[in-house]
C-alpha cells in the first residue's frame, strides 16, 4: 500500500545560481497574482483580469559561516536559486524554484555568544514554481565562522560600553521597467541610493544619550566599519562599511532583571557614483 | 424611483434603424446643456419716481411716507415722459427692497411682471414721516429676477467608458466606419439613438474615440457623443432586458501581449505608454422654424455633418529620434500601427481570442519631448498625427 510521504529537512538543498548553499535554516518563497474584477454596467461582475506584473518572492534565513555568496548579487546582476529534493513516493528529484530573481534586502545580525545570522530577500521578475532547477556544481566559499572575539565595530563614542550585539541591513530597490508587448521587464535597475541601517545596543558604562534638541545644532555623523574576521588566522571575511553614517534614533531600556543597555540606529546611503 | 445600482442601468446603442447592442461597459455619462444667459439692459436695476400717483401732472412733488401704506407711483425721469420697467426683467417679487441715496428705502408692494408698457407700479414705506428730494427720488438701485435667452442650440453629450470587442469595432464606435458598406461617398452619418438605463436619447453622433496600452494593465476605450435629440425617461426601456446571452464579450485589450508597431522609426525600442484618439469635429444644420414657436423644427438639427477627422497616436519610450527637422518643412513622416490583443489565454474560455483590432496612423511626428525626475528615468515621448479628411 502506498503511504503518503514527507520530504525532511535533511532530504532538501538550496542551490543559489549553482552554488549549494550551506547554514541555510529557513526559506519561504512563492507568488501571488493581482487580479481584478471586470464591472460592467448592466450586469455587474463578468470575468477577472491581472491588473499588474508577475511577481515573485523568496526569503532566506541562514548562518553567516563565511564569505557570503548573497553578496555577490548587491550590483545589477539576476540571481537563480531552488529547493531541490527527492521525493521518495514519486521515485524522482524535484525542485521549486525562480530564474531572473533580484537581491532587495541583506542583513546581518550578532551578538555574544552566537553564530551570526543573515537573511536575504529576492524578488523574482522572471519565473517561478516547479521544475526550476538552480543546481550547479559552482563552489562554495570556504567555511569560516565568526565569533564574538572576531567581529569588530570602529566606531568612536563607545569605547568603554560594551557593545553586545549589532546588526546590519542594506535594501536595495529595484526598479523594473515594462514595455508594452511583454510579460517581462526589459531592463531591472537598482533604484539608487542604496540604504544601510546598523542598530547596535551597548551595557551602559559612561554613555549619554544626546539631547533631542541637540540634533537641530549637531547632528551625530561618523564612519561606522563592521568587520568579520575568521577567528583561527584574524583574516578579514567580510567589511560593511558606512560612510557618513547619521545617527537617528537612540532608546535607553532598563530592567528589573538586567542591566541598563542603550540601542542605537544608524543610517546612511550610498549612491552609484 | 430609488437609486439604481450599476448593474441595473445597461447602456444600449445602435444605429438609427438597425439593431444595436449592449455595451460592454465600464461607465457611461449622458448630460445636457444648453447656453443661456440674462438679457440686461443698462439700467434696468435702477428705478426713477416721476410722480407720486396716476400721472395726473407729471411733476414731481415730495410725499412724506406713512408706514406700510401702498401708493402708487408713476415710473420715469422728472418731468417725464413716462418709462416702464426694463423688459429684461422676468419678475420682481412683493417685497423687493428699492435702496435710495442717504440710507433711504421703499418696497414694492405686488409682484411686478414688467411687459414694457406698465408704468404704475405701487410701491410701501416700512416707516413714516420722511420723504424723497428730486434729486434722490431718480436714483433707487434693486435687484429683479432677470429673464434669460438661449444663445445656442440645446445639446447633450454621452460619453461612455468600454472594452473594445474581438471581430469589427461595431460602427457606432468606429468614426471611419460605414452602417452601409454600400454607402457612396463612403462617409456615414447616420445618428445613433439608445437608452442608459430607463432614459431613451436619439440622435447622437459619435466625435471621439480613444484608448491607451500601458504594460501589464488592461485596455479601455473611451467614446464621446453629441447628442442632439429628446431625452425621454420610458420605464419600459430596461423591463427584462437582462438575460445570459446579452453580454457574449469574453476578452478584453491587455497591455501585455498588444504590440506597437514602426515605433523604432520614432527612436523608440521600448514603448511604456501608448494612447490613439479620433475625433471628427460635427456640424448640426437647422432649419428655421415656419410655425408656431412651440413647434420643434428648429430644435433638432436635420443633418450632422462630419468635417476634418483627425487621428493622434502618442507613445512613450527609452528614446526618441532627434532628427525631427530632418525633412525640413515636409516634416518627419512616421507610420505607426497599434495591434490590441487580449491575454491569449491557451486551453482557457476568457482572454483567449489573440488579436482583437489593428489601429494605423501614418502621418507626421508633431512633437517630441523628453523627461526625467528624480527616481525616474529619461523618458522620450513622440506625437504622431494623421489627417484623414
Amino acid at each position: 500500500m502506498a503511504t503518503k510521504n514527507a520530504i525532511q529537512n535533511y532530504e532538501q538543498q538550496f542551490y543559489l545560481s549553482g552554488i549549494l548553499l550551506s547554514g541555510v535554516t529557513s526559506l519561504n518563497g512563492g507568488y501571488s497574482i493581482e487580479e481584478n474584477p471586470i464591472n460592467i454596467i448592466g450586469k455587474g461582475h463578468t470575468y477577472p483580469v491581472t491588473q499588474g506584473p508577475l511577481v515573485g518572492n523568496f526569503e532566506i534565513s541562514k548562518y553567516y559561516i563565511g564569505q557570503e555568496p548573497l553578496l555577490y548579487y548587491t550590483g545589477d546582476s539576476p540571481i537563480s536559486g531552488s529547493i531541490n529534493f527527492v521525493n521518495a513516493s514519486l521515485g524522482k528529484g524535484q525542485s521549486f524554484g525562480f530564474n531572473s530573481g533580484y537581491l532587495t534586502e541583506y542583513s546581518l545580525s550578532a551578538g555574544i555568544g552566537r553564530i551570526p545570522e543573515s537573511t536575504a530577500s529576492i524578488v523574482v521578475y522572471g519565473d517561478i514554481g516547479s521544475g526550476i532547477n538552480a543546481s550547479g556544481s559552482q563552489p562554495h566559499p570556504k567555511i569560516e565562522i565568526p565569533n564574538q572575539g572576531s567581529i569588530s565595530l570602529n566606531a568612536s563614542g563607545y569605547q568603554t560600553n560594551r557593545i553586545t550585539d549589532f546588526s546590519y541591513s542594506m535594501r536595495i530597490d529595484r526598479s523594473p521597467v515594462y514595455k508594452i508587448g511583454s510579460p517581462f521587464p526589459v531592463q531591472v535597475d537598482r533604484a539608487f541610493p542604496i540604504s544601510q541601517e546598523a542598530t547596535f545596543s551597548l551595557e551602559v558604562h559612561d554613555f549619554e544619550i544626546n539631547k533631542i534638541q541637540e540634533y537641530l545644532i549637531s547632528p551625530k555623523q561618523q564612519n561606522l566599519i563592521f568587520d568579520l574576521q575568521n577567528p583561527i588566522n584574524s583574516t578579514s571575511i567580510e567589511t560593511f562599511s558606512m560612510n557618513k553614517a547619521r545617527l537617528l534614533s537612540q532608546s535607553i531600556t532598563s530592567r528589573s532583571d538586567d542591566v541598563l543597555t542603550v540601542s542605537l540606529r544608524y543610517i546612511s546611503y550610498i549612491n552609484k557614483k | 424611483m430609488t437609486f439604481l445600482p450599476y448593474e441595473d442601468v445597461p447602456l444600449y446603442l445602435a444605429v438609427n434603424g438597425h439593431t444595436g447592442e449592449y455595451i460592454f461597459a465600464e461607465s457611461a455619462q449622458l448630460s445636457v446643456s444648453q447656453a443661456l444667459s440674462a438679457n440686461r439692459h443698462m439700467d434696468d436695476q435702477v428705478l426713477q419716481i416721476c410722480e407720486y400717483g396716476l400721472g395726473a401732472s407729471m411733476n414731481y412733488a415730495p410725499i412724506n411716507f406713512a408706514a406700510n401704506v401702498d401708493f402708487p407711483v408713476v415710473l420715469g425721469p422728472i418731468d417725464g415722459p413716462p418709462k416702464p420697467l426694463a423688459t429684461s426683467i422676468n419678475k420682481i417679487p412683493s417685497g423687493t427692497k428699492i435702496t435710495f441715496p442717504n440710507e433711504k428705502h421703499l418696497f414694492f408692494s405686488n409682484d411686478v411682471f414688467p411687459n414694457g408698457q406698465e408704468y404704475i407700479v405701487s410701491l410701501k414705506a416700512h416707516s413714516g414721516g420722511w420723504n424723497l428730494s428730486s434729486d434722490e427720488s431718480q436714483s433707487g438701485y434693486f435687484e429683479p429676477i432677470f429673464d434669460y435667452s438661449t444663445q445656442a442650440p440645446v445639446e447633450g453629450s454621452l460619453s461612455v467608458n468600454f472594452y473594445v470587442n474581438t471581430g469589427n469595432l461595431n460602427s457606432f464606435f468606429n468614426i471611419t466606419g460605414l452602417s452601409n458598406p454600400s454607402q457612396y461617398p463612403p462617409i456615414d452619418e447616420e445618428k445613433i439613438t439608445g437608452h442608459l438605463g430607463d432614459f431613451r436619447f436619439s440622435d447622437a453622433y459619435l466625435t471621439d474615440f480613444n484608448f491607451s496600452l500601458s504594460p501589464n494593465s488592461i485596455s479601455q476605450a473611451s467614446a464621446s457623443f453629441k447628442v442632439y435629440g429628446e431625452l425621454i425617461h420610458d420605464s419600459s426601456a430596461t423591463t427584462a432586458y437582462f438575460s445570459s446571452s446579452l453580454y457574449q464579450q469574453q476578452s478584453v485589450p491587455h497591455g501585455k501581449y498588444s504590440q506597437i508597431l514602426g515605433s523604432q522609426d520614432a527612436g523608440m525600442n521600448h514603448p511604456i505608454s501608448f494612447s490613439y484618439a479620433i475625433s471628427v469635429d460635427r456640424k448640426p444644420r437647422y432649419s428655421t422654424p415656419t410655425g408656431s414657436s412651440f413647434e420643434s423644427q428648429g430644435l433638432v438639427p436635420d443633418r450632422v455633418s462630419k468635417s476634418s477627422t483627425k487621428i493622434t497616436m502618442s507613445m512613450q519610450g527609452e528614446n526618441l529620434d532627434p532628427n525631427i527637422l530632418i525633412n525640413g518643412f515636409d516634416g518627419k513622416r512616421a507610420n505607426l500601427t497599434a495591434v490590441v490583443k487580449d491575454l491569449s489565454y491557451a486551453g482557457f474560455e476568457d482572454n483567449s481570442n489573440g488579436t482583437l483590432h489593428t489601429f494605423n496612423c501614418s502621418g507626421v511626428i508633431d512633437s517630441q519631448s523628453l523627461s526625467v525626475g528624480s527616481a525616474g528615468y529619461l523618458n522620450g515621448s513622440v506625437s504622431v498625427s494623421q489627417l484623414l479628411r
